[in-house]
């Protein structure tokens, strides 16, 4: 019984939870999120259990079903994004629990960054689940307010000027989107995407209205080019803000993306909007990956790494359109991705916060020497980088594998070649980072701002990232029980 | 420099043109027609017993939207107050004492204030009104008193402001989950205490939102006497 | 019965300048104020494109109307907070010019 109520408890509790760590205030609020955060893992992996064992289900807010009312969708893709972020999340807050210990209470946001982490995870659960378009746009600003003011916690001058430009980025985006939805609605006279899908028809308002929609989700993914905004916040935040936003945040909006392109939208209804979000995801590859290579600080570095990162997520479009073997591989596999860059990721900023904490620097060629001092950060940047290059065994490389057979099924090599040649570009700023720590060098550490045990939390992250591998199979089930595959009657 | 002026102005002006013309182009492709969901959502709330079809959208129907829209406000409290610079400002006195008029004139305006609040939420159900808009008045009633002398009272402690401020949420969630302990859904409130459950859930929030602008207002209200600091 | 195309238009300028001065402005206050005229005409075209049901106006688009003025005030109020405290910690008022030398977190 309790199980038909998954989504409407993945929102609630962390939302109780955001509001009586408020009240909490500063030094009981760590406590309230832990719990919060362990209630919130174990009803993800209820969730998954119950989608894998009986499919995708709707969920009627408030007993009205759609068209009146809000249904909540949970399918194989939603379970998956919210375990993803179930479990970043988890490590996230072990990892903050020693990174904000603080006595002195004004700093980072007088202690406010429990309530607003809380805001962040209940609003990225409300979007993984929401099927109804103007619910997504409430979704969207509840995850940008709070990821815009985590971005500004430390109250320094560089953070504050790289969250205002996210924040007008964010607007624009906000305004863009709710603009679309405008469109649709004036035209189709729906909200609900299952409704949607069913009703389009070839409708130049309701084109424009989607197509307005999608570019603003793409700018609050960062694909270049409107990535403009992602390197400054994500590299100048709090480090355990970092990794959300890296690992969860340009999730959110990709997930949205993903849900209109290849479930809402008939094939062709854009023109070629498929191929030109591939295209752009191409040339994030490239671009984001040569930045990483001539970056000098390493949060920086790890940021231009996402802004590649996100390209691979944008190769599912074209991919999806050449045949229904290609349009499988290509969504478990961008999948897979998601989930192993996720973790690689969010182990990546936290083992990059810890470094910077013991060197009390950021610059990456003052690291030397970091191997044998704080093995275990070198140890997790390695992980990170085996699943982010491709290499097997790690998720990353079962990603690469399905998005490349796609490619090959459906005889298009050049995504394929784009694939490989971002493995490499990775393979060269992760090496940069890496040659320099495992050089010999007498780098004096200062002492660690915050215990040594959290860094094993970045180290678990990493590792999990490599043994995802293993996890492919299950992923392929969440895939075959997700209502893309399901209503496109392919099965991987 | 100004050719620099020059070339910084053509993008955004193109951008601007180019969506005059996108959203015109939509706008006269549509019919001059279209019903929406009205007929349906009219339909629904008549079959309900909800007086405003409106009420019954926010409330009921989109109620899950009106959920996260008080969870969006609150965000947007705890976001400003962890951005203020001056740790005691919801505490500080921002004026000194008011002069005779301000004075008189705030003694006999708050308490009418109080009252059109109160009888905002009461009237939500059936007419314009409900928590944000008695919220809107109480956190004007409360900024008018900042603003003439008055600041926090000392038996009011930061844990009560706190709890103010959230009460509204948390007892939203709380009303939100109930139904489910009788077998129904999020926000499906039953019949025959659909009304007080309401009340309360939005007197409570008119208190929360009330207490969300003076707050707003406070922590970046200018911490200087005088303009010393910039 | 098409008088709210006059709202429409309304709501289509109102989003026009808005995107010029979000996109143009330097000033971080008139960005914030861009967007808000970008809501504004969204709301705007919401509500007139709503007018053209039949038999009283569609409730739905009121609705989100009203749900986007608090998400609009939400977004506006963070705004204005980073703008106050970014102007006190470097004295700038846009992000085109660095923020002085030495100020790293």
């Amino acid at each position: 019984m309790l199980l038909d109520h998954l989504p409407a408890l993945l929102v609630a509790v962390p939302l109780t939870g955001a509001a009586l760590s408020f009240v909490a205030g500063h030094r009981r609020a760590p406590h309230v999120a832990l719990v919060t955060a362990a209630a919130i893992v174990a009803l993800a992996v209820a969730l998954v259990a119950r989608v894998l064992d009986a499919g995708p289900f709707r969920y009627a807010v408030g007993g009205w079903t759609a068209p009146l009312g809000i249904d909540l969708v949970a399918d194989g893709a939603s379970a998956l994004f919210i375990v993803l972020t179930a479990i970043v999340g988890m490590g996230v807050t072990l990892y903050a629990t020693a990174y904000f210990r603080t006595d002195d209470e004004t700093a980072y946001g007088h202690g406010l960054f429990w309530t607003l982490w809380l805001f962040m995870w209940t609003s990225l659960n409300a979007l993984f689940l929401t099927g109804d378009v103007f619910n997504v746009y409430v979704c969207l600003e509840l995850v940008g307010i709070s990821a815009v003011t985590l971005v500004t916690l430390s109250g320094g001058a560089e953070a504050l000027r790289a969250g205002a430009r996210y924040l007008y980025a964010s607007m624009l985006g906000a305004m863009t989107y709710l603009l679309g939805v405008a469109l649709l609605y004036a035209s189709v006279g729906q909200l609900d995407m299952t409704i949607l899908a069913d009703t389009l028809t070839p409708d130049v308002t309701a084109a424009t209205g989607l197509a307005l929609m999608i570019a603003a989700l793409v700018l609050k993914t960062a694909l270049v080019p409107a990535h403009f905004w992602l390197p400054a916040a994500h590299g100048s935040a709090p480090s355990p803000v970092s990794a959300a936003l890296s690992s969860l945040v340009v999730k959110g909006s990709y997930f949205v993306i993903l849900r209109l392109m290849l479930y809402v939208i008939p094939v062709g209804y854009l023109g070629g909007t498929d191929v030109a979000l591939g295209v752009l995801g191409s040339v994030a590859i490239v671009w984001g990956s040569v930045q990483a290579l001539f970056q000098t600080r390493i949060k920086q570095l790890v940021a231009y790494s996402t802004v590649a990162q996100v390209g691979y997520l944008f190769l599912v479009f074209p991919l999806a359109r050449l045949g229904a073997d290609a349009f499988a591989l290509a969504v478990t596999g961008v999948l897979v991705h998601a989930v192993s860059h996720g973790l690689a990721k969010a182990g990546l900023f936290l083992a990059s916060g810890s470094l910077m904490s013991r060197f009390g620097h950021d610059r990456i060629d003052d690291m030397r020497g970091a191997a044998r001092s704080a093995p275990v950060l070198t140890l997790t940047v390695a992980l990170a980088g085996i699943t982010m290059m491709g290499l097997p065994p790690s998720g990353g490389f079962g990603a690469k594998w399905l998005l490349v057979s796609s490619a090959l099924a459906g005889g298009a090599w050049w995504w394929a070649a784009v694939l490989v040649a971002g493995g490499l570009l990775a393979a060269a700023y992760m090496f940069r980072l890496l040659a320099v720590l495992l050089a010999d060098g007498d780098a004096v550490l200062g002492t660690p701002a915050s215990a040594p045990r959290t860094e094993w939390v970045p180290l678990a992250l990493a590792a999990a990232a490599v043994v995802l591998v293993a996890a492919v199979p299950l992923i392929t089930d969440l895939a075959s029980a997700s209502n893309i595959l399901i209503r496109a009657g392919v099965t991987p | 420099m100004s050719e620099h002026r020059h070339r910084t102005r053509l993008l955004p002006l193109t951008a601007a043109m180019l969506m005059l013309g996108v959203i015109g182009r939509a706008i006269l492709a549509l019919p001059t027609t279209g019903d929406g969901l009205a007929v349906p959502m009219r339909a629904g709330a008549e079959a309900s017993g909800i007086p405003n079809v409106i009420t019954a959208v926010l409330l009921d129907f989109r109620g899950y939207d009106t959920l996260l829209e008080i969870a969006v406000l609150m965000l947007a409290t705890v976001a400003v107050l962890s951005l203020r610079e001056d740790p005691a400002a919801l505490s500080r006195r921002i004026a000194g004492g008011a002069g005779p008029v301000l004075g008189t004139l705030t003694r006999a305006l708050a308490p009418i204030m109080l009252l059109v609040a109160g009888h905002l939420v009461l009237v939500g159900s059936s007419g314009p009104g409900g928590a944000f808009q008695g919220g809107a008045v109480l956190g004007a009633a409360g900024i008018l008193l900042m603003l003439s002398g008055y600041a926090r009272p000392a038996w009011a402690s930061r844990r009560a402001v706190r709890w103010v401020l959230a009460v509204g949420l948390i007892v939203f969630i709380g009303v939100a989950l109930y139904p489910l302990l009788s077998g129904g859904t999020l926000l499906q409130y039953p019949p025959e205490n659909r009304k007080d459950l309401i009340l309360l859930v939005e007197a409570l929030l008119t208190l929360s939102i009330g207490a969300s602008l003076v707050s707003l207002f406070l922590a970046s209200a200018s911490s200087t006497e005088g303009g010393g600091r910039r | 019965m098409t008088s709210y195309l006059i709202y429409v238009a309304g709501g289509a300028l109102l989003y026009a300048l808005g995107t010029y001065g979000l996109l143009a402005r330097r000033h971080l206050i008139h960005k914030v104020i861009s967007a808000n005229l970008m809501g504004s005409g969204v709301f705007l075209i919401l509500i007139g494109l709503g007018n053209r049901a039949e038999g009283g106006p569609d409730p739905v688009p009121q609705a989100m109307v009203l749900t986007g003025i608090v998400v609009t005030v939400a977004l506006t109020a963070l705004g204005l907070a980073i703008i106050k405290r970014y102007y006190s910690a470097t004295g700038l008022t846009n992000l085109d010019d660095e923020p002085p030398a030495g100020e790293r977190p």
